[in-house]
């Protein structure tokens, strides 16, 4: 098992490699710098600038000097934010990401699993029919829609909730219930059909044959097999939770990492681009291969070798 | 040679009939499920309303009425207007031909690359089915979406033609990768059936075979997994025209008209509320249509995604 961790993590480094050096490539390739789009400067201050960035050397120089400082950690400083290091900003931002996404997870897992166990064994009946066609309308609606329907009803129209920032609950529900809807509908989805696929199963009938109450059968034994869809859809939902809290971050105004994603690229503030990009790729890395251990715990048969 | 020939019109002579049956039940049950006939009922007016959005509606979708800025909903403008006078129900019906074509060709971008790389690598086997599908594997680690919003920002001054291949292009490639994964493994069980052997022992070349006997027999759950990309490619590009990054003005896809309506959400709600339920509605009946034909076409991939 530890070989295999070590094995996974081993194949990432050349994953995050190849990420790198595309988009460093390709913020480079694009038309604009970070300093072309503020007031004319003399000639020499642009070129001190240039200077202190590195921006005057030739792209394969600048790069392998970025891979070295990255090897230290060191992701660089920023091109936007003066006298700040894409460190610091990452760490300002990060958690308050975290915290959005995790909440966001926990929301979906909460509404979702019970939502999706219900329906399996209710199956065909309203309660099915119902935590279905509200599944179908998590996934069929945009986020930003979502939110802003929210924000609307609930903050504008009958004044209980905040229309953003972040900290106190009654910022933080909007935000949270909007990222977390489109996962509780995939999680419902997925933890119904893993649930109808189990409940059929032998070792279901002679659980129940054997006289165990419902209550024991459905939380002893179907639980741990049915979710494993569920966990395996963790993985990609819990990385993806960070790209989609970039929309949700700017409309609430939430200050996290998210937004900053897009602000700049368009800045072309490019340590802070990659330093990003690097983050979102390190957490599909590490949530894929969380999802795997998991799952070795969660199903027997599986074995790693 | 001329026997040759024949030899393998006559193996490939034995799917028309099999299929028939096939496609035949699959139809038979398809038409069972309310949902899903509703659902594809529903596309059908949609995608027509879209295609004779000139003849439906006296404006054109660039039509400024200055004096009639955020009119509400009344006999002249059925939908309202947004702050140019311009009449939403015209820029929703033209809005929902670019948000279609995103949806339909992005889609098809991504069968093309998905289903000829997962079957060539589910044919050739062996070594270079190993290679092809750990680089898969290692492209799922890659943040594609990053990429894509990357992409776009890079070439955010670019003209609003080319952005929207641009697009195509992009959403279709984030997508190919479920679609190889699952081509190659149906191509893994066609591989061995007779009609395959046939084909080989009368001389007909690996990619004669690809395209001729293993593509034609797999349409079924590339058909049910393409019915479930469009949708999440729309919210894709819903998604990226939130942040500015989609569809150029004066054009509109029914994302960017939600997104330009969430600003005036609490003045005029019916510039986000309608064209965000003309992509909620559509996206609700491609998936009810979706999970209809997966039931129809395959029982057997219910459980994945």
């Amino acid at each position: 098992m530890l070989r295999y961790v070590a094995r996974r993590l081993l194949t990432a480094i050349p994953v995050l490699w190849i990420i790198v050096t595309i988009t460093f490539f390709m913020m480079r390739l694009a038309p604009g710098g970070p300093f072309s789009r503020e007031r004319v400067m003399p000639a020499e201050v642009q070129k001190m600038i240039e200077e202190r960035y590195h921006l005057d050397e030739p792209l394969v120089k600048q790069y392998f000097r970025y891979m070295g400082n990255l090897l230290r950690g060191d992701l660089g400083p920023s091109f936007r934010y003066k006298d700040r290091s894409v460190n610091e900003i990452i760490a300002a931002g990060l958690p308050t990401t975290l915290q959005l996404g995790s909440l966001a997870l926990l929301f979906a897992l909460l509404v979702g699993i019970p939502a999706g166990c219900l329906a399996a064994f209710r199956q065909n009946s309203a309660v099915d029919y119902a935590a279905m066609s509200f599944s179908m309308v998590g996934v069929s609606v945009p986020n930003f829609v979502v939110l802003s329907t929210l924000i609307y009803f609930f903050a504008v129209k009958l004044k209980i909730l905040t229309v953003s920032g972040w900290g106190r609950w009654d910022q933080m529900i909007c935000p949270v219930v909007a990222l977390g809807l489109m996962y509780s509908a995939y999680i419902a989805r997925l933890s119904r059909a893993g649930m109808l696929e189990v409940i059929r199963q032998d070792f279901i009938r002679t659980a129940r044959a054997k006289g165990l109450p419902e209550r024991l059968v459905i939380i002893r034994h179907s639980i741990k097999a049915g979710l494993l869809p569920v966990v395996s859809f963790l993985g990609p939902a819990g990385a993806a939770i960070l790209t989609g809290s970039l929309i949700i971050e700017t409309i609430s105004g939430v200050p996290g990492i998210g937004r900053e994603f897009v602000n700049s690229a368009l800045n072309r503030d490019y340590t802070l681009t990659i330093g990003t990009v690097i983050l979102y790729s390190g957490f599909l890395i590490i949530f894929n291969l969380a999802v795997d251990i998991v799952y070795a715990f969660l199903d027997p048969r599986i074995v790693y070798e | 040679m001329t026997n040759d020939n024949e030899k393998t019109r006559a193996a490939a002579d034995v799917q028309p009939v099999k299929g028939t049956s096939l496609w035949k039940d699959a139809w038979r049950r398809l038409l069972k499920n309310r949902m899903a006939v509703a659902g594809g009922a529903l596309l059908i007016l949609i995608a027509c309303a879209a295609i004779l959005a000139p003849t439906l509606t006296p404006y054109a979708f660039d039509e400024i009425h200055l004096s009639d800025g955020n009119h509400p909903p009344s006999r002249e403008y059925p939908l309202g207007a947004d702050h140019l006078g311009r009449d939403l129900l015209t820029r929703i019906l033209y809005g929902g031909r670019v948000s279609l074509a995103v949806g339909i060709v992005a889609t098809f971008v991504s069968i093309i690359i998905g289903v000829s790389y997962g079957a060539a690598a589910g044919y050739l086997g062996g070594r270079a089915d190993n290679i092809m599908m750990r680089f898969v594997d290692i492209l799922y680690g890659l943040p594609f979406m990053f990429l894509v919003i990357l992409m776009m920002v890079i070439f955010h001054n670019a003209p609003a033609e080319k952005k929207l291949y641009l697009l195509f292009i992009g959403l279709g490639a984030v997508q190919w990768l479920t679609m190889s994964r699952i081509t190659r493994g149906q191509t893994l069980s066609i591989k061995t059936k007779e009609y395959i052997l046939a084909a080989r022992t009368s001389g007909a070349g690996v990619f004669r075979i690809i395209s001729r006997h293993v593509i034609p027999n797999l349409l079924g759950p590339v058909i049910v997994y393409a019915t479930l990309t469009v949708p999440a490619v729309m919210l894709e590009e819903a998604f990226l025209s939130f942040l500015g990054l989609g569809v150029q003005a004066p054009m509109a896809s029914w994302g960017s008209l939600a997104s330009d309506g969430r600003q005036s959400l609490d003045t005029y709600p019916w510039q986000m509320i309608f064209p965000g339920l003309a992509l909620a509605i559509t996206l609700f009946s491609l998936n009810f249509l979706g999970d209809g034909l997966r039931d129809a076409l395959d029982p057997q991939m219910k459980d994945q995604k």
